[in-house]
């Protein structure tokens, strides 16, 4: 009971913080808007029983997306004239395609059976699997790490030297 | 009434729906690039989702990568976002269309 | 001996690339490679013709080639019959002895090596010409000799008459050429072969016959009037002559405008189905031989009277070809290369001796070049065709063969044309060889290296006459050879046609040697005749006409339609072009969430076709 309470509440917190995020003309406030909907996400992860990735989660996306997101606005002085409109003249159209998708999604989910009872997944059996089917597309990931390290710093620091 | 697969995958179709609209509409290219990383956020919780109800370890290992990919999208696009500010002075997307004829 | 005839024509072609690709460094060798290639190819082909010889018939090597979806095969192949085996010994042996003629003759030349390789290029050619077994490969060493013919005439292309004389030949025979190959085409579409044998079989079946026949016939012998300069289309020998004269002896006089001949020959069913089309091949020959003889009496250069007399001799080939005189044409073509190659060799020697072909500027040669003399004697009484040299037997079998044929009007023209054959070969021999002599610079023999040739051919062209009847019946077995002609054994033929050559002897005589009658005012007295020939029946000039006044004009319009119609469809589907892209360029506004929006609406589009084409996804909608 109480965790169908806290999923009800904590998805709604997102859904609530995404919409702030997408429609907010501050962009500072968007980006705390996502450090919550990150937060509300992980709380979500945790009525699974998820806990790792809920850690994981609050870590990559809190601790380092939004302090990403803050130095942006803050390197592109967008904090000082939060009244421009947020959104550009295609709004109609937008809302329509993407209302479109979460019907039709939606839909399908809704016509698959429903599944009940989590399951339990441990730490011990992700890690194995991450270090032995899956150390390909992990030692991938660390090399697209490396490069997105390598290529931000040469974009960002330009050609002044 | 329980809780199933269900209720967490439209919950996240929800959020995805919402960044998606944000991805359309932001006119700021931060703007923008929050809204993918909010994609991103839907598809990690449907991975997880999945895997937990049906006891599959693949769906996490899945939601590591997807979080992974996202922090580095996040890095490399803020990169080009203070790229581009120094070269156009501006990160209006309005504004931004290079990619023309 | 049979399967190994493939080795004939690669000697030469093999010699033709080693000196050609070794260039200058070769230069001293160069012909003595070439040469002896083609001597082997000369032992070669004497030793296929003593097989032939032993079993007579026809033999046909063939190895598949091109097979195309409607099931017609094109074969690589070579067909060896007595035919072919004689074509083969005539281009080997006279290739040879202009070969080694020529290391005399062109041995100052700096471009000899090129010369060799050219020379043994179209001996390949030729051979593989008369080898072929089937018109497409037929058509293919066509060209070939074509290709050679013209880089010979055009040998020494520093010079502009040689380099415009080497473009006309290529295009006058292009002309000819154009029919001959509409006519293979033809006859693959009907008969749906090409092989000659094949070919033959099916005339024999009927399968080609009536307007068609007429029309395939007539279309193949464009090919053989563009070659073996028939009129209209003989401009180009004459001018041919501005190639070197050993060039002028192989190919324009002895073996290449044979070719034509050849290939009548070779297609004689095709030809015998039709009798328009033989009607019209032994008129054209006719109308030629006498054409020729005629503008050969009143030339100054001893080349072109040559030359005019290779074109009147050629029509009498084909005039007997025309009559049915299989064996007669193909005995006058032999006959015809030795004693014409002996009269260019000659010439050759005469003006490697005096360096002009002005008849006007030699004159007494016979004191200093004695046995040019003797051997330009023997092949003009050979042409003259006096008894007992080469040309009298083979004149005297065209001339029964027209007989033969009962055609008295072209017996009567080929009497007319030997008495003018010898009028002029004479008028020629007398004014270079008899007389005072035109210059005070002392001419001198020839080397022995250009004198042995010619030796060589002399003894041919006196000599080959005696091999008349057994040559006819040899050929008989050929394919595609018609049934021996009744036999003629009157003697008033023969009579008549020496009485020809004796009245022309005598005519020259008394004008030229004796001065008897004035050459000049014979001149005088037949002006408006005389400048009519000495032009050459304006026949050149017409052309010249037809291509400023009605070629230009008809190109002209042609151009205006291609630059404005045809060229103004292609751009106006350019404009078309650029007006749509310009249009649809605008949705290239260049705006990313555009594109991202489309490009998630296409998603969804395609979502939505799916659900709507997959009803257990949609089973929950209802």
């Amino acid at each position: 009971m109480m965790t169908t309470v806290s999923f009800y509440l904590l998805s709604a917190l997102a859904v609530v913080s995404a919409l702030f995020l997408v429609t907010t003309r501050n962009l500072l406030h968007a980006v705390l808007a996502l450090a919550v909907a990150s937060l509300a996400v992980a709380g979500v992860m945790l009525t699974l029983n998820a806990e790792f990735l809920a850690l994981v989660l609050i870590l990559v996306y809190v601790g380092a997306v939004v302090v990403l997101g803050v130095f942006a606005v803050m390197l592109t002085g967008h904090f000082k004239k939060p009244t421009l409109p947020s959104s550009n003249e295609l709004k109609i159209i937008a809302v329509v395609v993407s209302l479109a998708l979460v019907t039709l999604l939606g839909g399908v989910i809704l016509g698959q059976p429903a599944v009940t009872g989590l399951k339990e997944v441990s730490l011990d059996t992700v890690g194995k699997l991450l270090l032995t089917d899956y150390v390909l597309p992990f030692e991938l990931v660390s090399i697209v790490l490396l490069a997105a390290l390598v290529g931000s710093i040469v974009i960002a620091r330009g050609k002044e030297d | 009434m329980t809780l199933t697969l269900t209720h967490y995958l439209l919950a996240s179709t929800v959020l995805f729906g919402v960044g998606i609209y944000g991805a359309f509409s932001r006119r700021n290219a931060i703007g923008l690039l929050l809204a993918i990383e909010l994609i991103m956020l839907a598809v990690a919780l449907n991975f997880t989702a999945a895997s937990n109800f049906l006891g599959t370890a693949g769906g996490q290992v899945f939601a590591v990568f997807v979080i992974t990919v996202a922090a580095a999208e996040a890095a490399v696009g803020l990169a080009l976002i203070i790229a581009i500010y120094r070269n156009q002075k501006d990160v209006d997307l309005d504004k931004l269309t290079l990619l023309k004829w | 001996m049979l399967e190994h005839a493939w080795i004939i024509p690669a000697l030469p072609i093999a010699a033709a690339a080693l000196v050609g690709l070794l260039g200058r460094r070769i230069n001293r060798f160069a012909g003595w490679i070439t040469s002896a290639a083609i001597a082997g190819s000369l032992l070669l082909a004497l030793r296929l013709m003593w097989d032939v010889l032993a079993h007579p018939g026809v033999k046909e090597i063939t190895l598949p080639w091109l097979q195309t979806a409607g099931g017609l095969m094109i074969q690589m192949g070579m067909l060896i019959d007595p035919l072919s085996s004689v074509m083969l010994v005539i281009v080997t042996f006279v290739s040879l002895m202009v070969q080694v003629y020529s290391l005399g003759y062109m041995a100052e030349d700096e471009g000899i090596g090129r010369y060799f390789a050219f020379l043994s290029l179209f001996t390949f050619s030729m051979l593989g010409l008369v080898l072929s077994n089937n018109l497409i490969f037929l058509y293919m060493f066509w060209e070939l000799v074509g290709l050679s013919s013209y880089l010979l005439i055009g040998f020494w292309y520093k010079k502009p008459e040689a380099a415009n004389a080497a473009k006309k030949a290529f295009v006058v025979t292009r002309f000819g050429d154009m029919g001959f190959l509409i006519g293979i085409l033809v006859v693959g579409y009907f008969l749906n072969t090409f092989n000659i044998l094949a070919l033959g079989d099916a005339v024999k079946a009927g399968k080609l016959a009536g307007g068609l026949a007429t029309a395939v016939a007539l279309l193949l012998f464009c090919g053989a009037m563009g070659k073996s300069g028939q009129f209209p289309l003989h401009i180009w020998l004459p001018d041919a002559m501005e190639g070197p004269t050993p060039v002028s002896a192989l190919i324009h006089a002895a073996t290449m405008v044979a070719a034509g001949v050849f290939m009548v020959a070779r297609l004689f069913p095709l030809f015998a189905a039709s009798e328009t089309a033989m009607l019209t091949v032994s008129y054209i020959g006719g109308f030629t031989a006498i054409f020729a003889a005629t503008i050969a009496c009143v030339q100054d250069d001893i080349k072109r009277i040559l030359a005019y007399s290779t074109l009147s001799q050629l029509g009498y080939m084909v005039m007997a070809l025309g009559c049915g005189g299989y064996t007669a044409g193909m005995f006058h073509l032999t006959t015809h290369a030795a004693f014409k190659a002996l009269l260019f060799l000659a010439a050759g020697s005469v003006i490697h001796a005096v360096h002009t072909n002005d008849i006007w500027k030699m004159g007494g040669l016979c004191r200093s070049m004695g046995i040019t003399t003797a051997v330009m004697l023997i092949a003009s009484l050979a042409l003259a065709g006096v008894f007992p040299f080469a040309g009298f037997f083979s004149k005297d079998e065209v001339l029964v063969s027209t007989f033969l044929a009962g055609r008295m009007d072209l017996l009567f023209v080929g009497l007319l044309t030997a008495l003018l054959t010898s009028f002029y070969i004479f008028r020629m021999f007398f004014v270079v060889f008899a007389g005072k002599p035109a210059t005070d610079k002392h001419a001198h023999e020839a080397s022995w290296v250009m004198t042995i040739p010619m030796l060589l051919l002399s003894i041919l062209a006196a000599g080959l006459g005696a091999a008349t009847a057994p040559f006819g019946h040899f050929l008989q077995a050929s394919f595609g050879a018609p049934a021996m002609e009744t036999e003629y054994h009157g003697r008033l033929i023969p009579a008549l046609a020496t009485l020809m050559a004796v009245l022309g002897f005598a005519w020259a005589y008394l004008v030229y040697l004796q001065k008897a009658v004035s050459a000049s005012l014979l001149m005088r007295r037949f002006l408006p005749i005389y400048t009519l020939l000495k032009n050459k029946y304006y026949i050149d000039e017409m052309y010249q006409w037809a291509v400023q006044r009605i070629m230009f004009v008809v190109s002209r319009a042609l151009a205006w339609f291609d630059r404005n119609i045809v060229d103004g469809a292609v751009n106006g589907v350019a404009w078309l072009c650029r007006l749509t892209g310009d249009g649809l360029s605008r949705l290239q506004q260049g705006r990313l969430q555009t594109y991202l929006i489309m490009f998630v609406a296409g998603v969804v589009i395609i979502i939505m076709v799916v659900l709507a084409s997959n009803p257990t996804v949609l089973a929950w909608m209802k």
